[in-house]
């Protein structure tokens, strides 16, 4: 993961691709665990998405690898999520993601990644990577592990496709972080 | 006439002065309840207000921060809580996620020895602190925690301070001028007074009187005054009156009406001063009516008196105005005459006055009948130079008058002129 944050030639490909880096800033202070914080962020991003027609329950479907998504499970819990359904599919069975709101990206091959997310376009799915530090991927949103802390990103063509509208507040944290950048 | 100089002005203060205090202190009672009453009317209504507004702040500030508080993003925290406070009376600010950890935290500036100063205020007012609940989708994210700040009570207080000190200088100054205006119509209409007072006891002028004035306690001051101003007047006429009538009661016979012994001694001495000063000469008769005890006893003192009476005014009819006759008692008369030219003069008078009483006397009761008179005449300075010279020369005139016949007149000296 940390191997990524160095300045990469992902990051020099991310810079095509508009990305909104809600960058997270380094804290000490971090003392809830990351799953938690997963948890939060996955619930927050939800919050703040309408779906065209919104969904009773929200299926969440988890593809690839994730270091933290047991955490991130148990941090559902914790956060006293309702409404959820969590599907683990494979990396490769791309047409399971047709009974998904919502794709949650752990680690796997840019390809694999990239087909995954090609099968969900023209469908309102809400995508977030864990394994994009720069968001230059075509998910929706990216989380932004450093230490303790995580953070969110957002690719702003990627959510202007999708479908789902997302709050404005969002958009303006994207925007304000595009005009820093 | 200044009022200040009728009393003692050395521990007396001017009515004006008085005025003028009186209305000061009015002025800055009024001023300072109401000032007073204003100022803390406002200072609660400036203390819920800004209760509100810090509360409303905190609102804002969660409102705002929300997107950012959800996505744990620090800067955007700091940056946009900053953009909704800066201009906000607000001293510090503190935004936690929801396990209580400071996400952001934000403290105004130090703008000199003022932002001490307007937290004091503020703990004072018990305006520290406003918390709101960070919220998404009902979920509580975060607080805020807004602590205020007490510039908008400096800026009152200064406002205040400003604004009561102005109002005391106007008031002051609107009162002192209305005060010297009421004063004035008062002190003008006093000082008339007190000059009206003091014409009359300085010059017994009874006859001014206090013009009438619009203050009502003052019109009746003046009234009375008046009155007291007319009472006196009447008063004094009357005394002058009865003096006038003592005096003549003194110096004058009460029966005929001719001055007395007293009237008659004084005069002489006086013409006698006169005529020693100037040089004059002066006659002086000595008249006794002949039988006038006979007529008193026979015919009655009514008669006598009736007689009496006749022979003063045929007397008084036959002298100049500056000469003078008087009845020195029972029935003797004395005549002075001044100025007189020679001795002749008096001769001619004294003749007169001898032919007047030719004529019969005409009595209430009764046949009229005749009497006549006997003259001694002295002159000064050639039969003595002082008054009871004078009497006594004239006497022994008069008793050889009477001597030689009755019905004439003698000069002092032994010199006898007989007349019919």
């Amino acid at each position: 993961m940390r191997s990524f944050f160095a300045p990469s030639v992902l990051f020099l490909i991310g810079g095509i691709a508009v990305a909104g880096a809600l960058r997270v800033e380094q804290s000490n202070a971090a003392s809830t665990d990351i799953g938690t914080q997963i948890a939060r962020l996955v619930s927050g991003v939800i919050g703040y998405s309408r779906w065209p027609t919104p969904p009773d329950t929200y299926r969440l479907c988890v593809v690839g690898t994730s270091n933290y998504f047991n955490d991130a499970i148990v941090g559902f819990d914790k956060i006293g999520a309702r409404g959820w359904s969590i599907r683990v599919i494979t990396v490769d069975d791309a047409g399971a993601t047709a009974n998904c709101d919502l794709l949650y990206l752990g680690t796997m091959t840019a390809p694999q990644k990239r087909k995954l997310l090609a099968n969900t376009s023209g469908r309102p799915v809400l995508t977030i990577s864990e394994d994009d530090p720069v968001c230059a991927d075509a998910s929706m949103f990216c989380l932004a592990i450093n230490g303790d802390d995580v953070g969110l990103l957002a690719n702003l063509d990627s959510i202007s496709r999708s479908g789902i509208r997302i709050n404005p507040k969002v958009l303006q944290l994207v925007r304000r972080k595009q005009g820093q950048q | 006439m200044n009022l200040r100089s009728l009393l003692d002005s050395s521990h007396k203060v001017p009515l004006g002065l008085v005025l003028h205090r009186g209305n000061m202190r009015m002025a800055l009672i009024a001023l300072s309840l109401a000032g007073v009453s204003i100022f803390f009317v406002g200072l609660i209504a400036l203390r819920a207000y800004m209760l509100d507004n810090l509360i409303l702040s905190a609102r804002t500030v969660a409102y705002g921060v929300e997107a950012a508080v959800v996505f744990n993003d620090r800067e955007a925290v700091m940056e946009s809580m900053k953009q909704m406070i800066a201009s906000r009376p607000i001293a510090s600010a503190s935004i936690f996620d929801r396990d209580g950890d400071e996400l952001a935290h934000w403290e105004r500036p130090e703008t000199g020895g003022w932002l001490q100063f307007e937290l004091i205020l503020a703990k004072i007012l018990l305006i520290e602190s406003a918390t709101a609940r960070i919220q998404q989708n009902g979920q509580v994210v975060g607080t805020v925690k807004l602590y205020g700040s007490g510039r908008d009570l400096l800026i009152y207080l200064a406002i205040s301070i400003g604004c009561g000190l102005t109002c005391l200088v106007l008031s002051g100054l609107v009162a002192s001028r209305y005060s010297r205006q009421a004063s004035q119509e008062i002190i003008e209409h006093l000082r008339h007074l007190a000059s009206v007072a003091a014409i009359a006891r300085r010059e017994q002028q009874f006859q001014y009187r206090v013009k009438p004035t619009a203050i009502a306690e003052l019109h009746e001051l003046g009234d009375d005054f008046n009155a007291l101003l007319e009472e006196l007047e009447s008063w004094q006429t009357q005394i002058l009156g009865h003096n006038e009538l003592l005096a003549h009661k003194a110096n004058h016979d009460p029966l005929t009406g001719l001055a007395n012994r007293a009237l008659f001694e004084s005069r002489l001495d006086a013409e006698l001063l006169a005529a020693r000063a100037s040089g004059g000469r002066l006659a002086l008769f000595f008249i006794d009516a002949d039988r006038f005890k006979v007529i008193n006893d026979e015919l009655g003192h009514e008669a006598g008196d009736s007689v009496l009476c006749i022979i003063a005014r045929r007397l008084r009819s036959k002298i100049r105005e500056s000469d003078l006759v008087a009845r020195l008692g029972g029935d003797e008369f004395a005549v002075l005459l001044t100025p007189l030219k020679d001795v002749s003069q008096a001769g001619r008078i004294a003749c007169n006055m001898l032919e007047s009483m030719i004529e019969p006397v005409e009595l209430p009761i009764g046949e009229p009948l005749t009497t006549s008179l006997s003259i001694g005449i002295a002159i000064y300075p050639d039969h003595a130079i002082d008054a009871a010279g004078l009497l006594k020369k004239a006497d022994e005139a008069m008793y050889q008058s009477k001597r030689s016949g009755r019905g004439v007149f003698s000069v002092a000296a032994n010199t006898t002129s007989a007349v019919a």
